[in-house]
């Protein structure tokens, strides 16, 4: 069969057939989500080679769970969810080896604010949003990556990193007075 | 005032607070101006698109089947394991019968003597070996 023939096929119909070892179902499914885990994992580690190794680590632990998933969330949830439990667990190991070189004073600081530069010198806003995003705190870079990247709701986001919807909105406050205050010669 | 801004940017507000809101934005420049601000940078974050680099796709799918592979290796090694184990036993327990039957044969009875290949032992016998001096 075409590849082009899986593209009518929803998503639970692709599961089934990649559990029966149809491989092109599965490729369909990841040209499907491709770029929702590029941006959870880009947006957790920024624009690099670990991201897409992570991004990679994410297809592949989603292949083996494909007969765990039971389809109780959306698809996309699932996958993210996976997205993000690999990207923390990437920026702690990073943070370890990171940890044998450097001190710990730097880490009393709850945001690490970046040099402010002139509006003109920065002209490309992609690279801004990234340096922005990566001096938040995971736990509260993981937020804005889902509330305001990926545009998922309090409920999902709260679902998605298994925490009470409140400490969803009171961290998406506090990263976005950092943001506003990160940003505020560009905006 | 600036906290229900940012608020009212993520959460659903009561009417009250709305009413709050909305009087302070209107008697506010300030808050006025954080309003647009805010709008700024989240538009900024939502207009913000990341994708892999080319051939994601075909890497993963590559390493799919990878993954398949080492499954089916590993389920070959475990059927010849498992093949190879039977063999093994079965030739072990026929080896076992074969010397039974000639304990058997050679010793008329299957007791415990016969196997540790020692003569019963008699009280007089005993007596004898412990008395026994060189």
């Amino acid at each position: 069969m075409p590849v082009g023939d899986y593209a009518s096929y929803s998503d639970s119909e692709l599961i089934e057939k990649s559990k029966h070892g149809e491989d092109v179902a599965f490729g369909e499914l990841v040209s499907r989500y491709e770029q929702q885990v590029a941006g959870t994992v880009k947006g957790m580690l920024g624009d690099n080679a670990a991201a897409e190794d992570v991004g990679q680590e994410t297809f592949i632990r989603f292949y083996r769970s494909l007969e765990k998933f039971r389809g109780d969330s959306a698809l996309g949830t699932y996958i993210t969810r996976i997205a993000i439990n690999l990207s923390l667990n990437e920026i702690k190991k990073q943070k370890k080896v990171i940890s044998l070189f450097y001190s710990r004073d730097n880490e009393e600081k709850e945001f690490d604010v970046p040099e402010k530069k002139n509006p003109e010198g920065e002209s490309d806003t992609k690279e801004l949003v990234d340096k922005a995003l990566l001096a938040l705190k995971p736990e509260f870079r993981s937020v804005v990556v889902l509330r305001m990247l990926q545009g998922y709701s309090t409920k999902e986001a709260a679902s998605i990193l298994n925490v009470p919807a409140g400490t969803i909105l009171s961290r998406l406050a506090r990263a976005q007075k950092e943001l506003r205050k990160i940003l505020e010669p560009f905006v | 005032m600036y906290d229900l801004l940012i608020r009212s940017m993520n959460d659903q507000l009561t009417a009250e607070e709305d009413k709050q809101l909305q009087l302070a934005l209107k008697v506010s420049a300030e808050l006025r101006e954080e309003q647009v601000k805010l709008g700024k940078v989240r538009k900024l974050f939502s207009s913000r698109n990341y994708s892999f680099s080319n051939g994601f796709r075909n890497r993963v799918m590559q390493a799919v089947s990878d993954e398949k592979k080492g499954k089916v290796i590993s389920i070959d090694f475990t059927r010849t394991f498992t093949s190879m184990f039977n063999r093994i036993a079965i030739s072990g327990v026929a080896v076992i019968l074969l010397l039974v039957i000639s304990l058997y044969i050679s010793h008329g009875s299957l007791n415990v003597n016969t196997f540790t290949g020692v003569d019963p032992i008699s009280e007089d016998n005993l007596i004898s070996v412990l008395l026994y001096e060189k």
